[in-house]
């Protein structure tokens, strides 16, 4: 009886399925350009292209109104804690997009200045190829970025911020790891990485190979 | 655009532009050179007249002039550098009133000692005339800063301490400019790879609180 009554007004659904999508419809990220990279950021979002008011997307000048951090061109040493403490400064919920070949992998400043790939200190959910990549391809990484918001799983995070740190340290590890392990299968598969935890203390993870699956220890 | 037709049709039909501004003799364009320091290209060269003037008033300055394609370069012994350069600031023929640009070069693999050379381009803005000094010295070294004669000098001598360890006596304010304070390595200078020590760069990022997913 209800069903039919407020067909027309009312629509069904769970709570994270509506949390994500007004998350993934109203992307804001962080107005921060790096190098050549940002100038392609800065045309995707003019009239030509127009993805900012396209994907209800809105730059903010602060990192704590923003939720997305689009990491445009080289990161270089110097400039490396100042992109950590940008990114530590947004909150909860965040994700970052890596635009461009510097910011993926260091590009072709393979040189004594540049850290090889922003994914070493902060980590990445979406990276976007190119040098510089084209406003298109741009887009193509806002959307496959979407693609991952909607599918987030806003109450497990809510069960409390240590959960939800482990949880969402362990899912980026994993991605990053992915990526490790395969570099690393004919030599030895141990690695150490540095990550601060939800103490904000220091704590060495050791991640391994196991057989086949890789997994994920931890030790003080 | 109809207005713009007459005067763009002569010049810009390709090939006569570019040939044009070939077949102009040269001694037309040395005729602006009111100082007259440099003879027209193709004649017998003479000493140049700065390089007179510079012997003139300091007799054993010059360790060497080349003059390549016009270029005129000097060599000054490191410990004449400072009063060359304001003679060559301060006399009213010369006037060499700008630096256009300061830096280094590591000459390790090309002579046994010194191991450094500074470069100086300087240019005239009353005569129109360019110049380049250099003066060399050791590893650890140090050289006459010339910050006190040009303050244009201050910046590219931060840099050329920056990149070679290269120390400017005399500098106001002699500390790195692009690279972090307490960087490690000089990194123009031939011993230092591409691409540094990417291990010391790790611990310097921890060093700065952030956690960073180690070179392997």
């Amino acid at each position: 009886m209800l069903e039919n009554r407020f067909e027309k007004n009312i629509l069904t659904t769970t709570v994270d399925s509506l949390f994500n999508w007004a998350r993934r419809s109203s992307l804001w990220p962080l107005t921060f350009g790096l190098a050549c990279c940002a100038i392609e950021m800065i045309s995707a979002a003019q009239s030509r292209w127009d993805f900012a008011e396209r994907f209800g997307m809105l730059y903010r000048a602060s990192p704590r109104q923003a939720d997305l951090m689009i990491v445009s061109g080289s990161v270089t040493y110097k400039m490396a804690p100042l992109v950590y403490q940008l990114y530590e400064q947004m909150p909860e919920p965040k994700w970052v997009i890596s635009m461009g070949a510097c910011a993926n992998f260091g590009g072709p400043f393979d040189t004594y200045s540049h850290l090889q790939g922003v994914d070493r200190i902060i980590p990445v959910d979406v990276y976007v190829s190119g040098c510089p990549p084209t406003p298109e391809g741009l887009i193509a990484g806002i959307l496959e970025l979407q693609n991952r918001v909607i599918k987030y799983e806003t109450i497990a995070k809510k069960e409390g911020p240590v959960v939800a740190k482990n949880m969402r340290l362990k899912e980026r590890q994993e991605a990053g790891l992915k990526r490790v392990v395969s570099l690393n299968q004919a030599g030895p598969a141990a690695h150490t990485v540095l990550v601060k935890s939800p103490h904000g203390e220091r704590q060495v993870s050791t991640l391994r190979t196991g057989e086949g699956q890789p997994q994920l220890g931890s030790g003080e | 655009m109809p207005e713009q037709q007459p005067r763009d049709t002569p010049g810009h039909t390709p090939g006569t532009a570019s040939e044009g501004q070939r077949e102009t003799p040269r001694p037309t364009q040395s005729e602006g050179n009111t100082a007259g320091t440099l003879p027209p290209q193709g004649a017998p060269r003479a000493e140049p007249a700065v390089v007179a003037r510079i012997r003139g008033a300091f007799p054993d300055a010059i360790e060497g002039v080349t003059n390549f394609r016009g270029q005129l370069t000097i060599r000054i012994r490191n410990e004449a550098i400072r009063p060359v350069c304001l003679f060559l600031r301060d006399e009213p023929d010369l006037r060499f009133d700008m630096i256009a640009d300061l830096c280094g070069v590591d000459m390790i693999k090309l002579r046994e000692i010194p191991r450094f050379d500074v470069v100086y381009q300087l240019y005239s803005v009353p005569h129109n005339q360019t110049l380049r000094l250099k003066a060399a010295l050791d590893e650890w070294g140090t050289i006459d800063s010339v910050t006190p004669v040009w303050p244009g000098a201050n910046w590219p001598e931060r840099e050329t301490y920056d990149m070679f360890g290269i120390v400017f006596d005399g500098h106001p304010d002699l500390r790195r400019i692009l690279l972090p304070d307490d960087w490690h390595e000089f990194p123009l200078r031939k011993e230092v790879p591409q691409e540094g020590d990417r291990h010391e760069a790790d611990r310097w990022l921890q060093k700065q609180d952030v956690p960073v997913r180690l070179t392997e």
